[in-house]
């Protein structure tokens, strides 16, 4: 069995290269009688015969056969080592910060108008603008990190907007790989802005065989682009500019009303969302129940006073009053949720499949009258035998009553009566109703074969 | 890698590769249950969407989706669980174009297994080699050429395009178009016969 079905797929893969025989056409085609799959898929093939398949399907077969192991492979290398680079990064990062910290604010104004106050500053930002523009061109959706304290409340919210309605995009979908878990500032967000397309590069081509990504995945591909990054910036000067993390948080939006109303997060120095007191954050992953992100889930407070969505890896992160201790969770198709949230800070949920009906379509197969749905095959007469009512007829008709042939089809029913009368053929309209009359009040009718009620045809002459 | 691709691709059964994917999560395994089906599924999408680029990424799209349910799902027949499947996805696509098509399923394309045993009768079978011959005649040069190199002459239909010049395509479509007008004119002298 297995032996045949591999025979005919290998005749079909010879008819799209063109290997194939006339004797071996034959014995595919013959085979196809007997297999809807393989019909179908030659009709199609035949349809388009004079077009070259075979390329196509070499086409496909390169793009799902190969890559895969090894883009797993290097994933996991370019993990480890970016994860070392990174830590390094951070902790020299951190040290420095303390330093630059207070210079940043007046160099990042500067950077509109005023004359460099030392040499040495110019020196650095003559050194940094090239790059800075460079991952303004490339990417604007990011937040750019040197304008007013007021701005900074609203700038990751817009950009995050952005992302989402131009979610197609798909270095916007790279830029979006780099949400930032807990330790992010906006160093790398700044450069995963410059090497976004690099990532891209690698990652359009993965993308079209995992759709979803994976949180890990997503997450090598931040370590990824940060490594990058480092690359980048060792070898000029870390520019004092760049110590603006102070002023520019880049951590996934607040939801709005908060950032507006009372601002109970500020951001620490290394770019670490603090709550006020009395606030706390609560972080986590809404996914299904095969583990897959829910993208846009709202999460909200009891009387939907506060709430957020979830991004595009199904994270979400919101700052809550600490009396809260209960979050909804709802997404289209799926169950809400209410969840405790006693002290937790993180939280993941599981939303379950709301039992809900797909499209349905709706096919007739037939059309079928009420009598004919009731009616069971089998065959009926009149009691005392058709002559007798043949004579029935002929003594009830009134005299000059017209000649006529009316065709009848009814229902014999178990006591003998006739009914659902239908007329079928007519050579007299007006005598119809005669017609059936007679035939309701005569003999009694009696089924001889199948079960009642059976359906029958009769003619009456006048 | 390819060695390995092909030392499975000779043994091991659709449900043991299904097992091994389900169950371990071998996604190699699931790359080479791909490629044995690849030509029916990329032929079926075809059916439904009509143009091969579509059909190519509809097969793409397909293979990304089986990495997707195929665990989750409890597959008794590949085979037939593939179809269902193919279906789905191409009607789905199709019902999101907001394009309700049919699918035209022309059985005159499709040799069936009376054109294979003409072996009727003597009488019939002279009557019929006679027809055939006479509608031969009729076909123009290319399509008879391709014809007779193809059911005559046992060529394949990659030799037949390298003798003549030819893409395969074209070969495969003069041979296509000169059996059907080959059966038609046939019909037509057995009609006139009777």
């Amino acid at each position: 069995m297995n032996k045949k079905e591999q025979h005919i797929r290998d005749l079909l893969q010879r008819w799209t290269t063109g290997e194939i025989t006339a004797r071996e056409e034959a014995e595919l085609l013959t085979a196809a009688q007997q297999d809807l799959f393989l019909q179908e898929a030659l009709a199609a093939y035949q349809g388009q015969a004079d077009h070259d398949h075979a390329a196509r399907l070499d086409r496909i077969r390169s793009k799902t056969s190969q890559r895969q192991p090894i883009v797993r492979m290097i994933g996991r290398w370019t993990a480890i080592a970016a994860s070392v680079l990174l830590l390094v990064t951070v902790s020299w990062w951190t040290l420095r910060e303390e330093g630059f910290s207070d210079m940043a604010s007046p160099v990042a104004m500067e950077e509109s108008a005023t004359a460099p106050s030392s040499p040495k500053i110019s020196e650095d930002q003559a050194a940094e603008s090239p790059a800075f523009t460079e991952a303004e061109e490339l990417s604007t959706a990011e937040p750019i990190a040197q304008s007013s304290p007021l701005k900074e409340a609203t700038t990751p919210k817009d950009s995050q907007e952005d992302k989402l309605l131009s979610r197609k995009d798909e270095s916007q979908i790279a830029a979006d790989a780099t949400r930032p878990p807990a330790t992010y500032n906006s160093e790398t967000n700044l450069g995963a802005g410059a090497t976004s397309d690099e990532v891209l590069a690698g990652r359009a081509e993965e993308d079209t065989f995992s759709s979803r990504t994976l949180p890990v995945d997503s997450e090598a591909i931040v370590l990824e682009t940060r490594e990058a990054v480092e690359a980048d910036e060792l070898s000029p000067p870390p520019a004092p500019r760049m110590a603006a993390p102070a002023t520019s948080p880049t951590y996934p939006a607040q939801n709005q009303a908060y950032a507006r109303q009372d601002e109970p997060t500020r951001i620490s120095n290394s770019g670490i969302p603090v709550p006020a007191t009395g606030y706390r954050i609560i972080e986590g992953y809404v996914t299904d129940a095969e583990g897959f992100p829910l993208i846009g889930a709202s999460i909200v407070t009891p009387g939907a006073a506060n709430g957020t969505v979830t991004d595009l890896d199904g994270f979400y992160r919101i700052t809550v009053a600490n009396e809260i201790k209960t979050l909804s969770i709802s997404y289209t198709g799926f169950a809400s949720t209410q969840v405790n949230v006693d002290d937790e800070n993180q939280l993941d949920v599981t939303l379950a499949e709301a039992v809900a009906l797909d499209e349905v379509v709706v096919t007739g197969y037939a059309a079928k009258k009420r009598g004919q749905a009731e009616a069971s095959t089998g065959t009926a007469q009149p009691i005392k035998g058709f002559r007798a009512l043949r004579d029935y007829v002929v003594a009830n008709t009134p005299d000059n009553t017209p000649r006529a042939r009316i065709k009848l089809r009814f229902l014999v029913q178990a006591d003998g009566s006739l009914t659902d009368f239908e007329v079928l053929k007519s050579t007299n309209v007006g005598q119809n109703s005669l017609a059936i009359q007679l035939l309701e009040q005569g003999p009694k009718w009696e089924v001889t074969e199948g079960s009642t009620p059976v359906e029958t045809v009769y003619v009456v002459r006048f | 890698m390819l060695r390995f691709l092909r030392t499975q691709k000779e043994d091991a059964s659709d449900t043991e590769l299904l097992t091994r994917f389900q169950q371990q999560e071998d996604r190699q395994a699931l790359a080479v249950l791909f490629d044995r089906y690849i030509e029916l599924i990329y032929g079926l999408s075809l059916q439904y969407l009509k143009t091969p680029s579509r059909a190519e990424d509809a097969t793409l799209a397909i293979y990304a989706e089986l990495q997707q349910k195929l665990p989750h799902h409890e597959v008794k027949n590949f085979k037939n669980w593939l179809y269902t499947f193919i279906r789905n996805h191409c009607l789905m696509q199709l019902r999101k174009e907001k394009k309700m098509i049919t699918v035209n399923y022309d059985p005159a394309f499709m040799q069936s297994d009376a054109d294979w045993h003409l072996s009727d009768g003597p009488s019939e079978k002279e009557e019929r080699e006679s027809a055939l011959d006479f509608c031969l005649e009729q076909l123009n040069d290319q399509q008879k050429a391709c014809v007779q190199l193809f059911y005559y002459k046992g060529h394949s239909y990659k030799e037949i395009a390298t003798m003549r010049n030819e893409e395969v395509g074209r070969i495969r479509s003069n041979i296509q178009n000169g059996r059907r007008n080959l059966k038609n004119c046939i019909e037509g002298q057995e009609q006139r016969n009777e």
